[in-house]
């Protein structure tokens, strides 16, 4: 076999082999595209569930109780942030969810708290035997919470809701936790996006180089 | 440097009144210590200028990720979304309480469906 002949086979495995490489990448594209568009949806449905309640709550509490006049700028502190990976390609944003600037957790889950006060009633009461071991597990645990009372506190005045008062309608909280899910899809969608501007730029280059090695073929 | 060693930044919000309400009831609004927020309400008397520059300002600060921005407003300052093309801050186009989604409107997805022009594909 002339060496020629070598060389002309081993360029039409090398292109080949960018052709399939190409297809990945556009398939990877259209996936990915096919996702964004899903996530999309879903922002807009959270959205448009979180704008009812909202309206719900104006209706159950005033016109103007829900209102640009309720926020506390003196005190606007941001409790859901991004980490930026400038690194990554595909997910350089991070939700830094629910902490405020110390890094502590804004929000008490309803269940923790509500299991914890049952067992500190049960406590002082008598009690039957295979409880005992569950309530000295939960006495260090106690003790951490009277430390981090005036923690806690300062940290629920951040809380947005609060802006529009202390005993706020459940229509307002699931308002809430409807504008929290839509923050964490926007951010999926910012990654989404960002990978999709990734692939484009990948496509477009090996495209060049199909180009480039297409006419060296020819 | 660590992920997590690293300080959050914001997600800035224009929208109308609702839609900010939505999102700082979420979490994200921040008035810092210059008394610059990382929202703003547009209504109706808000002009075209105000809310460019509102944007432009949003682009330059630097603990500003993400800034998401009501389709319909978005429109109107099109022009200076077309132009912005750093991946970081990201911007998003959402939808508002009286218009829906188009994805045909978004910068973003027009672009990255350009790359598939009709003569390539023969």
């Amino acid at each position: 076999m002339t060496l020629g002949k070598k060389m002309a086979e081993s360029e039409n495995i090398n292109f080949t082999k960018l052709c399939e490489k190409l297809d990945d990448v556009a398939l990877e594209f259209f996936n990915t595209l096919s996702t964004l568009y899903e996530v999309q949806d879903k922002l807009e449905e959270t959205m448009k569930d979180g704008f009812l309640n909202l309206s719900r709550s104006r209706y159950s509490m005033g016109i103007k109780s829900v209102s640009c006049l309720q926020w506390n700028e003196n005190n606007m502190v941001a409790t859901t942030k991004v980490c930026v990976d400038s690194d990554s390609s595909c997910t350089p944003f991070l939700l830094q969810e629910n902490k405020t600037a110390d890094g502590n957790a804004l929000y008490v889950s309803p269940d923790t708290e509500s299991t914890t006060l049952r067992y500190r009633k049960a406590a002082s009461k008598s009690l039957p035997d295979d409880d005992s071991d569950k309530i000295e597990d939960l006495i260090p645990l106690k003790k951490m919470e009277s430390s981090s009372k005036e923690m806690t506190k300062s940290l629920k005045s951040k809380d947005p809701l609060h802006w529009f008062g202390v005993l706020v309608p459940q229509t307002l909280r699931q308002s809430q936790r409807q504008f929290q899910d839509a923050v964490e899809l926007t951010v999926t969608i910012a990654n989404l996006r960002t990978k999709l501007l990734s692939l484009r730029k990948d496509y477009v280059g090996l495209k060049r180089e199909k180009k480039a090695l297409n006419k060296t073929i020819t | 440097m660590a992920l997590s060693a690293q300080k959050g930044r914001l997600i800035a919000v224009i929208g109308d009144e609702d839609t900010c309400t939505g999102f700082l009831l979420g979490g994200i609004g921040e008035i810092n210590k210059k008394r610059e927020s990382n929202f703003l309400v547009v209504d109706k008397n808000t002009s075209v200028p105000d809310i460019e520059e509102a944007f432009r300002s949003f682009l330059k600060r630097d603990d500003i990720a993400i800034i998401l921005i009501v389709q319909n407003v978005a429109e109107m300052i099109r022009h200076v979304i077309d132009s912005h093309v750093q991946p970081i801050p990201a911007v998003l186009e959402i939808p508002s309480k009286e218009c829906p989604y188009d994805a045909s409107k978004d910068s973003i997805l027009r672009r990255a469906k350009g790359m598939f022009a009709a003569e390539d594909l023969r």
